[in-house]
């Protein structure tokens, strides 16, 4: 057998087929052990920039969206309150009941514990306004408002009279109160909306897992609107709720689906359109069961391997590798092609004729892929990752494979004929005509570049149902919510420090905050000092506080004839150890960072916030404090794309230079032949992206940069191969471009502005790749 | 001030500090309500005159006040001390409004503290009667006395309004004659409402209502 096997393989090495075998029995394996339980990561956060200039105030904002990663809100929304209360609590027994995963929050009643916590140490918690009332006012005037309560109706309270005869411990916690506008009201949350007379009633959900499995079915809000109508239905409501979601779950699930049908219309598009045409131009099954084991072993390769790198695979990813099909085919493609052109030669030496062309074709693709992952978005470097895998593991199928099992004839076809006839035909140009088109070419496509507009707006990297971003915003307008990018940053060597300088901030900002909001829209801080001041404050707020209740104490007692004694408080201060591990931090536990390389750190939330100026009101007004630093995550990000966009436009130059360089090294004075084709075709697709209205960003030219390493492509094909055969590589090179381009016109297709941009300009820059490279072909005898 | 404001606000807020409630439940005896809503009268505008008892822990004697108040089932309630200072309370859905002695005013709105005016509703609830805006935050227990007369306590659904009221007992036949509040430390007030009648607003109340 091995003899028969060594001719029919025309001497192809026994150690490359079996050791890829080898490889691809290993990798059969883990993909039977990944599918049966896949692990997708659908992190909305995936594809924003590390950005290593401030690591502290990227943590800070994955810390304070972790909070709430398995949160969903939903508000209703209505005239009638009685209507909304009965539809919210209709909705949430129908959600608990059902198999949709989503539970309504039964926090525990912290109220009691919180107060609980805080009772002893009453004395050393005082709101500003507290603070210069004690001050100023006169113990006359203070015991006239305790008597005043003293004899006021009652409506409850927290202590009793003689513990705060001045009521200062409620103002305290409406302050506090402050984090939410949500409000309890007949047994549900309540927020009255601001801008009119409805109301609404707030439902709080909790997912039971943050994983995604690939599914074509938005589950969580398909559940949540057949909540809603079985409520109304229950309710006998015939009157329209509103209803508004929130929630990340609700986000990483639309982008779950949306990825997944993505991933389905561009991995199965590319592969149908590939089989129709290795179909008609090659007449035969085998190409196309071969050329489908290739791209087979290739995705199978990339993913297991980003699996086993990254631990888990990004939706991103798969959407954008489904595009690798289109790429990956050209090997498989050229191999047939050129087996056409030469049906009778040994295809293990056709294949060593191959090779150089082929390793080279590689090469330079990879290495486009490979830019990628030096970009600082996580999403990316698997994608760079899963590409640069799968092509080289589609390549390694075709070499150490191909040559075994291709066995027969390959017959071609009239489509094929029609091509490999069509190139002596295509048109030619002189060194003349070359200048004349260069020139009008570079004309008209300078026209289109002019009218780029750059953009470095963070929102072409999500892709996000414009109607849930809507009732996001909504939500967290509604319900007060802090801003989630703009924060301050406050640091110290100490906790107390960290606490200390937090203060400052807010003493500092005081003046501001009340000439930027207006009473119904107030700009306000939320810090942890709140919620525990620093050691000092609290001595300082104790001092205030014993003098004057001492004092009113005994002007009242003097009053009423009574002997009133002042209750004793904690000794001590309060421990913002002891603090943080209570159950009283909960609600602001997430603003505190620990420790972090300098010291540690928080952060103070700014809530309210209506626009840039009031942000920049805010940080002149906050300049010079010490370790205090204005976070904005928004504007960062974009400042790093556009840094990003510069030294991208560098690389892609030196990248060109470097091609360039390579080339000559090999094909001489012939070189320009391969390059200069994706150097016009760079220009022309900035061009058609100018006329057609598409802005200029990062993704144009890591577009650019990867169609560097796959136009120069075919030209090498095309310098390898002189004479009668180059026709026939032209046939493996025109059917690798349209495939390649129908790939990446379906990922232009993505509803992700980012995947958008880089399908689109792939797809008309390797358009004019394929048209202007035989242009400028180099036909000698051979 | 009477009421303090702070409290009232402080009374709604602190339970959503903790966060939050549970479902409320129906368990009302359905019919012991429906009784006393048979008993009772509802008038427009209803008022009366009040004493106030406190008895506070660390004072040897009770602290009594005394005055007049309405209730305008539409507008709010006016709470008016006359002994032993002059003070008025003005509740209603938007506000809450306080006069001090010598005129001076402080006004809490609930467009700010949008709590407010669950509280607001609960003060309209629990000196009228209003069974059905107490019995959403309450649990209610109590009998008819007689065909003419009833009692009800009171106790919060919800761990947070435990914080601030332990038990509320009202006795009722008409109209709401006592209403005895204990706080959780042990404060006790007790609340008497004699010459209740239904009535009219008069041009300063009208007034202090804001209409």
């Amino acid at each position: 057998m091995t003899k028969a096997w060594k001719s029919s393989a025309g001497g192809i090495p026994r150690w490359l087929v079996w050791g890829w075998a080898l490889v691809v029995a290993l990798l059969a394996f883990h993909q039977w052990q990944f599918w049966r339980s896949p692990k997708i990561d659908t992190d909305v956060f995936a594809l924003l920039p590390h950005d290593e200039k401030s690591p502290i105030a990227q943590m800070a904002m994955r810390q304070l969206a972790e909070q709430g990663e398995r949160r969903v809100v939903v508000m209703l929304g209505g005239a009638d309150w009685e209507v909304l209360r009965q539809v919210a609590q209709a909705m949430g027994a129908n959600l608990s009941r059902s198999e949709a995963g989503l539970q309504p929050t039964l926090l525990e009643d912290m109220a009691a514990q919180t107060m609980d916590f805080y009772k002893p140490w009453r004395d050393v918690l005082l709101t500003p306004t507290q603070k210069a009332h004690l001050s100023n006012a006169e113990t006359a005037q203070l015991a006239r408002a305790a008597m005043s309560r003293l004899h006021g109706l009652s409506a409850g309270q927290p202590t009793n009279w003689l513990s705060d005869p001045l009521g200062l411990w409620t103002a305290w916690w409406t302050e506090r109160s402050g984090i939410t506008a949500a409000r309890p009201r007949d047994g549900i949350l309540w927020v009255a909306d601001p801008e009119g007379q409805r109301d609404w009633a707030v439902l709080l959900l909790e997912t039971k897992s943050s994983a995604f499995t690939l599914s074509s079915e938005r589950r969580l809000y398909n559940a949540l609107q057949q909540a809603k109508s079985e409520a109304n239905r229950s309710v006998g409501q015939t009157e329209s709720v509103q209803m508004l979601l929130a929630g990340i779950p609700l986000f990483a699930e639309a982008g779950a689906t949306q990825g997944n049908s993505e991933m389905n219309s561009i991995g199965l598009g590319s592969m149908a359109g590939i089989i129709l045409l290795v179909w008609w131009t090659l007449r035969a099954v085998r190409p196309i069961a071969l050329i489908g084991l290739s791209l087979g072993i290739g995705c199978a390769a990339a993913v297991s391997l980003t699996v086993l790198v990254f631990g888990q695979i990004h939706m991103l990813t798969l959407v954008f590798g489904a595009s690798l099909v289109g790429v990956a085919v050209d090997y498989g493609i050229n191999y047939f092609g050129s087996r056409l052109g030469d049906p009778n030669v040994d295809r293990w030496i056709l294949m060593k004729e191959l090779l150089i062309g082929l390793a080279l074709a590689l090469t330079t693709s990879v290495v486009g892929y490979a830019v990628m992952a030096v970009t600082p978005f996580p999403g990316l470097r698997q994608v760079a990752l899963f590409s640069g895998v799968g092509l080289i593991a589609a390549f390694a199928t075709v070499v150490c494979w191909f040559p075994v099992l291709d066995r027969g004839e390959v017959k071609g076809s009239r489509f094929a004929d029609s091509i490999t006839g069509g190139f002596t035909r295509w048109p030619k140009l002189s060194t003349r005509q070359l200048w004349i088109f260069i020139g009008v070419f570079g004309v008209v496509s300078g026209l289109g570049i002019t009218r780029l507009t750059t953009s470095d707006d963070i929102r072409q990297l999500q892709s996000s149902p414009p109607e849930l971003i809507k009732e996001q915003m909504n939500v967290g307008r509604l319900l007060k919510m802090p801003s989630p990018a703009q924060f301050f940053m406050v640091q110290g060597s100490s906790e107390q420090e960290v606490l200390e300088r937090e203060e400052a901030l807010k003493d500092r900002l005081a003046p501001s905050l009340g000439s930027l909001g207006s009473a119904d829209a107030p700009v306000v801080l939320s810090a942890l000092s709140d919620w525990v001041p620093s050691e000092k404050s609290q001595l300082a707020n104790r001092s205030l506080s014993s003098k004057a209740e001492i004092e009113v104490l005994s002007m009242v007692s003097k009053e009423l004839g009574e002997d009133l004694r002042r209750p004793v408080f904690a000794a001590n201060t309060m421990q913002f150890k002891d603090w943080l591990n209570s159950a009283a931090s909960m609600a602001a536990r997430s603003q505190w960072l620990g420790k972090v390389d300098s010291g540690f750190a928080s952060v103070v939330l700014i809530r309210g916030l209506q626009g840039r100026d009031q942000l920049q009101a805010l940080q002149s007004a906050a300049l010079n404090l010490p370790g205090v630093q204005l976070v904005d995550r928004a504007q960062d990000m974009s400042s790093l794309l556009a840094r990003l966009r510069s030294s991208m436009t560098w690389l892609l130059v030196v990248g060109h230079a470097l091609v360039w360089g390579a080339l000559a090294m090999r094909y001489r004075g012939d070189a320009w032949r391969a390059w200069l084709p994706t150097v016009l075709a760079s220009v022309g697709s900035l061009g058609v992206l100018g006329f057609a209205g598409e802005p200029f960003q990062l993704f144009n030219l890591l577009a650019l940069i990867l169609m560097l390493g796959m136009g120069v492509d075919y030209g090498i094909f095309l310098l390898e191969h002189q004479g009668r055969s180059q026709r026939f590589v032209w046939l493996g090179v025109l059917i690798g471009a349209l495939s390649t381009a129908m790939s990446f016109g379906l990922l232009a297709l993505s509803k992700t502005p980012a995947l958008h941009t880089f399908g689109l300009t792939l797809l008309v820059g390797l358009g004019f790749v394929c048209v202007l490279t035989p242009c400028l072909r180099l036909s000698r005898v051979a | 001030m009477n009421i303090s404001r702070r409290t009232v606000c402080a009374f709604v807020v602190v339970f959503c500090v903790g966060v939050h409630a549970r479902a409320a439940h129906a368990d009302q005896p359905t019919d012991l309500l429906g009784s006393i809503n048979l008993v009772i009268e509802r008038p427009d505008v209803l008022r009366g005159n009040f004493e106030q008892t406190k008895t506070l822990a660390g004072f040897k004697k009770p602290l009594v006040s005394k005055g007049t108040f309405v209730i305008d089932r539409a507008r709010g309630v006016q709470w008016i001390t006359t002994t032993p200072f002059a003070s008025t309370l003005v509740v209603t859905r938007e506000r809450l409004t306080t006069w001090g002695e010598g005129g001076s005013k402080q006004q809490l709105d609930t467009k700010r503290e949008p709590g407010l005016r669950a509280v607001n509703d609960l003060i309209m609830g629990m000196l009228s009667g209003d069974l059905k805006v107490l019995a959403a935050r309450f649990d209610t227990k109590g009998s008819m006395k007689s065909a003419q007369s009833w009692n009800l306590s009171l106790t919060p659904k919800d761990a947070g309004l435990a914080g601030f009221i332990k038990v509320i007992d009202i006795e009722g036949g008409r109209h709401v004659d006592q209403v005895r509040m204990v706080e959780p430390s042990g404060d006790v007030s007790v609340i008497r409402f004699t010459n209740n009648a239904a009535t009219t607003l008069n041009p300063a109340e009208l007034d202090r209502f804001g209409q």
